[in-house]
């Protein structure tokens, strides 16, 4: 297999990635290291952390988003020049501060910071983001030109990371009616339907 | 002179006017017209304009003075973009690699760019970790994130930069943008005499940059700020 991909045992900031495999059809090696692994693992990875993407000759590449946009840029998943590719990419970096906002919540163990931060978090970001989101697919149904790209799947993920701190999960994209069938178009896809169906179940 | 003679100096001088006349025609056409949008700091704009500076492209260095009425007509209400021929790209990373491919200050494949973007990724975080350390409030938390700072990340990350270093810069003896972002993040850290001693190769990557003349000219000529 030419690939492999290093991430912990769930989604996080390595489902995008993986959401990309799946619709591009591309196979690989989902290793998921548990968080007893970690330590003794941590010292391969270019700079201690993860995700990592193997390639076949063993280069190993860092950072999610470089890596969701390699592999994007790779499977068609994205525009025809440098110009196009780097608009593409900017939207993805929007995505960027829900994400780790997302990931801060999950992770946070002091209830007072936690409400505090939950309340921006539904009240600002997400609000923010999917507006202005919601504006870009208005137009022709993705979230760049008039065809999927590797922003449409981190869109996904975006999406998902909403909706795990949301008290509707359903409700959240009502207000976004663009987004709400970009959801379900990438959703239905056959590819990502099964991969959905069909990868590990876990917390993150 | 004699006629076949001179006929033939005279064709070849038309053929270089024309020549020229092409490559100046075809370079205005290539050119890409840039305006970079930022605040009147340094802070996540500078690294797009070091890489402007050493690849020595024009650009409108534009600095926002009334955000908020700008704010609205930002791709995402946020700032820095790019403006590139009519088309918008958001994001400080994003543009900064945009501008360092697109003029020689990258790698060679998309391979390469990548690994590239990767390595400047984790500079980020790192960057991201410190900050988040300077701005802490909580006095116990502040104190804690100084500790795994000083103990863990600092460590790491210049130990990797350092291993990597393969010439007078980081991917050899051309600066690439890495090495332009690794100077901005990490100037004032490595002035620090243990620093000096333990990443000495990384070190002398951050003084090569630091030379450069296009860099040395731009970091005297640019408008100065607090940060």
């Amino acid at each position: 297999m030419s690939y492999t991909l290093y991430y912990f045992n769930g989604r996080g900031s390595a489902e995008a990635i993986r959401l990309i495999f799946a619709y591009a059809g591309v196979e690989y090696k989902d290793v998921r290291y548990e968080q007893e692994e970690w330590p003794k693992q941590k010292p391969k990875m270019p700079f201690g952390k993860m995700p990592v993407l193997e390639l076949a000759d063993g280069k190993m590449i860092p950072g999610s988003m470089v890596i969701a946009r390699y592999l994007g840029e790779k499977y068609g998943l994205a525009g025809a020049d440098a110009v196009e590719n780097a608009e593409i990419c900017g939207i993805v970096d929007a995505m960027v501060d829900l994400a780790k906002e997302g990931g801060a919540l999950f992770f946070e163990e002091d209830k007072d910071r936690k409400e505090k931060m939950l309340k921006k978090y539904l009240d600002t970001t997400i609000p923010s983001l999917f507006d202005k989101l919601n504006q870009l697919c208005s137009k022709d149904g993705y979230l760049w030109g008039s065809k999927l790209t590797w922003a449409d799947l981190a869109f996904h993920r975006a999406f998902e990371y909403a909706s795990a701190h949301h008290p509707d999960k359903e409700a959240i994209l009502d207000k976004y009616p663009a987004l709400k069938t970009l959801r379900s178009l990438v959703e239905q896809n056959e590819n990502i339907a099964k991969w959905i169906k069909e990868r590990p179940k876990t917390k993150f | 002179l004699a006629p076949p003679t001179n006929c033939i100096i005279k064709s070849i001088f038309a053929s270089l006017f024309s020549a020229s006349c092409s490559a100046t025609v075809l370079k205005n056409i290539a050119m890409p017209s840039y305006k970079f949008v930022y605040f009147n700091v340094r802070g996540r704009g500078e690294l797009t304009r070091f890489v402007f500076a050493q690849a020595a492209v024009e650009y409108e260095d534009y600095r926002v003075s009334d955000w908020a009425a700008e704010k609205p007509t930002a791709p995402f209400g946020t700032l820095p973009y790019l403006e590139v021929d009519g088309k918008r790209v958001s994001g400080s990373t994003v543009v900064a690699r945009l501008v360092a491919e697109k003029h020689g200050l990258a790698g060679k494949n998309d391979v390469e760019n990548a690994a590239m973007a990767g390595v400047m990724d984790a500079v980020a975080d790192y960057h991201t970790k410190f900050f988040e350390c300077l701005f802490e409030k909580d006095e116990a938390k502040k104190a804690e994130k100084t500790k795994d700072l000083n103990e863990k990340h600092t460590p790491l990350i210049l130990g990797k930069l350092n291993d990597m270093v393969a010439g007078k810069f980081l991917y050899g003896d051309s600066p690439t943008w890495v090495d332009l972002g690794a100077y901005l993040v990490f100037n004032d850290v490595a002035k620090d005499d243990n620093i000096q001693k333990t990443y000495g190769k990384f070190c002398g990557v951050l003084k090569e940059v630091e030379n450069l003349p296009n860099i040395k000219a731009w970091i005297e000529k640019r408008p100065k700020s607090n940060f």
